[in-house]
């Protein structure tokens, strides 16, 4: 009898999933070639689809098309994927919203800025930016539990609020501490990477470094997630109290990724500094926050790709349009287009960038909340021997 | 408050491995509202025990002051003689008592497996630190978790390194008690039945699934004792005496002491070996499944005084 019932209810959830997930799954776009992908790289336990975009990643520089206002930009693109994945482990996957991330991004900046600038009033360390990294990766991550500890009680729109004041806390300060900062007039001169005599100058070394550091975070960060660590974060964004109950240090762990968000911020500052040898408080406003964050959110939370995609989209095309091709290609629209120069529309919507951000949160929002690239969901899968 | 920390155990040995919970004066009070007052409890280990009483009792206060949500106000509450009371959740958990919840709470967008794993954190190595059944001594700090963290903070800040160093070069050690983890939760799926359902999301699973997957959940911390806040509300009486089954099997196949609220009587006279009865924060009764339904007091809370005078030798309709 039980059995009967059990074997009924069993084929109807069959069916309901077939007519109703089914459906929706068959109707995303990639979800056909994802799958086949994800078996190959099953079969070749080869992550095939990394390897691809790796390898033309790092080919970009020897595209034609590919100049240096390109490269300019893509190294800015670069910069902001790793500050969006230092974002995304803080929201996208503790839930932890912040609104002042900007405070760990200009904490790297500064701690190489003053640790190596000629200009620098406090002290003359001259410290090399490579031995700067784990520095500024301690630094970040100490500022971040600096700001986790009085946060700790806090959820939701309340922790939103105060990490906004921390991150404008940062800013007045770069500018009122003259004595360590040089205040508004910011800190010069500061000496570009350099390795036994190679000195990170061009445009093409600086995106190679900037691609290879982000598929390093990328794959560090995807490990973290995929441990007891990523799952506790998810456990609590999920339900911070059931985790509790469940044996999860909440604290340690919202404290963690505080920690590890802050330390991959920095470091994205540290590259801030580095390349524009040059820093003062006016580059790290609010802005960059919330650019970040529309980074994460558009790009789609807890996810990787997501993260670039967004940056790609967000800080990249804006310069794009501003292109003298990209006028020239817009132009060509003019014979249909009457009583408008079509050529201007690029920087006409660059110049108006802002309102196009706004209406794409908009409809990222109303049609997609998941973002664009909704994070790859199950991790956690039953090896084949074990299951049924 | 507490008076001293951890006790002497040799005191009451013998009285002590008679008891897997006890609770002594236990009192919970939020502003003017005494949601306990002074409750004396004790479940016996291998126990199938009930908690009963009308609504706004202090059925699920109880549960909530055990594993640590609030604070009791004053009083104690040992687990196998060792106190937990002043203990953080995480280190009540990790020192054997799990629950599930009134209203389900579960990780709603994390699979299945997942939401299991989740139960089985503590019992996943750290980089070569064997964390597994590790303790902090009982301590009377009634500070905030962060300040306490404070004095010991170069230790934290290691153990933070550790736990970030080996989530990303994951060693040996982690891999396989992360393997043997996943195993062990597969398995608790099989016991709970829910096999099949690994990969789907904990909120697209039905009702009763997701009372199963928290069982499961709740299973993963190998508890010593088990609290299920209403385990069967909602079903329908098929649904309902599978989850009883379901208890039974904790109890003897796995040897999990249950505390258990319900308000549905035939589940709970049915499936208790002995009962314990609260209203208004006070224990009024305590004793077996046939004491209880024949107890003055208690038909008098649930009923009302003049069925209790006026039948008061009439047992109580379920």
């Amino acid at each position: 009898m039980r059995e009967l019932q059990e074997g009924a209810d069993r084929r109807l959830r069959a069916w309901r999933g077939r007519a109703a997930g089914g459906a929706a799954l068959a109707a995303q776009p990639w979800h056909a070639a994802r799958e086949r992908l994800r078996a190959a790289e099953e079969r070749t336990r080869l992550p095939i689809a990394n390897v691809l975009v790796l390898v033309v990643a790092l080919s970009l520089p020897f595209w034609p098309v590919i100049d240096s206002r390109w490269l300019r930009i893509l190294v800015l693109v670069g910069i902001f994927v790793v500050l969006g994945l230092g974002l995304n482990i803080v929201v996208g996957y503790a839930g932890l919203l912040d609104l002042g991330f900007v405070a760990f991004f200009a904490t790297g900046a500064y701690t190489y800025a003053i640790l190596s600038s000629p200009a620098s009033p406090a002290l003359q360390a001259d410290l090399n930016w490579w031995l700067a990294i784990p520095v500024v990766l301690a630094v970040g991550s100490v500022v971040g539990v600096l700001l986790g500890l009085p946060v700790l009680p806090l959820r939701g729109d309340y922790l939103a609020i105060v990490t906004l004041g921390f991150g404008e806390i940062v800013r007045i300060l770069l500018l009122n501490v003259v004595g360590l900062t040089n205040g508004a007039q910011g800190l010069f001169n500061i000496p570009r990477p350099e390795f036994a005599g190679w000195v990170l100058e061009a445009l093409d070394h600086w995106y190679w470094v900037l691609v290879l550091a982000s598929f390093i975070l990328a794959f560090a960060v995807g490990r973290m997630r995929a441990s007891r660590m990523g799952r506790a974060w998810e456990a609590i964004r999920e339900d911070e109290d059931v985790a509790a109950g469940m044996g999860v240090n909440t604290v340690k762990y919202k404290l963690l990724a505080f920690a590890m968000g802050a330390a991959i911020g920095a470091f994205g500052g540290l590259v801030f500094a580095g390349f524009f040898t040059f820093v003062n408080p006016s580059s790290f406003t609010l802005l960059v926050s919330i650019n970040v964050l529309s980074i994460v959110v558009i790009g789609g939370m807890g996810s990787t790709p997501g993260v670039v995609l967004g940056a790609l989209i967000l800080i990249g095309l804006p310069e794009v349009l501003q292109f003298d091709e990209t006028s020239r290609l817009l132009s060509l629209f003019n014979p249909i287009v009457p009583f408008a120069d079509t050529s201007l529309w690029g920087r006409q919507l660059a110049s108006a960038r802002f309102i196009v951000f706004g209406l794409m949160l908009v409809a990222v929002m109303a049609l997609r909340p998941q973002g664009i690239f909704a994070a790859a969901r199950p991790q956690v899968r039953l090896p084949r021997a074990s299951g049924r | 408050m507490a008076t001293s920390p951890a006790e002497p155990t040799l005191r009451d040995e013998a009285a002590t491995a008679m008891t897997r919970l006890r609770t002594r004066s236990l009192t919970m009070r939020f502003e003017g509202l005494v949601a306990l007052d002074a409750v004396d409890l004790e479940v016996r280990p291998g126990a199938i025990h009930g908690l009963i009483g009308p609504n706004g009792a202090g059925k699920t206060t109880l549960f909530n002051v055990v594993t640590g949500y609030h604070r009791p106000t004053s009083g104690t509450i040992e687990l196998d003689g060792r106190r937990i009371d002043g203990l953080l959740r995480h280190e009540i958990a990790e020192a054997g008592v799990s629950r599930t919840f009134q209203n389900i709470r579960l990780f709603g967008a994390m699979n299945v497996i997942e939401n299991v794993l989740v139960g089985r954190h503590s019992k996943i190595a750290v980089a070569g630190v064997e964390l597994a059944g590790r303790m902090r001594p009982h301590s009377d700090h009634r500070a905030l978790a962060a300040v306490r963290a404070l004095p010991s903070a170069p230790r934290a800040m290691l153990h933070g390194l550790l736990e970030v160093a080996g989530a990303i070069a994951q060693p040996p050690r982690v891999r396989q008690t992360e393997r043997a983890a996943i195993e062990h939760c597969a398995e608790l799926l099989q016991f709970v039945g829910l096999v099949g359902r690994e990969h789907e999301l904990a909120n697209n699973l039905s009702y009763g699934d997701q009372r199963r997957l928290e069982l499961a959940r709740a299973l993963a911390t190998d508890p010593a004792l088990l609290l299920l806040d209403e385990p069967t509300a909602g079903m329908n009486p098929a649904e309902s005496a599978s989850v009883v089954r379901l208890v039974r099997r904790i109890r003897d196949e796995l040897g999990v002491t249950v505390l258990l609220i319900e308000h549905a009587m035939s589940v709970v006279m049915g499936v208790c070996e002995r009962i314990t009865v609260l209203d208004y924060g006070r224990k009024i009764a305590e004793g077996t499944p046939a004491e209880i339904q024949g107890n003055a007091a208690v038909i008098e809370a649930y009923l009302g005084t003049s069925a209790a005078q006026g039948g008061g030798r009439a047992a109580p309709r379920a």
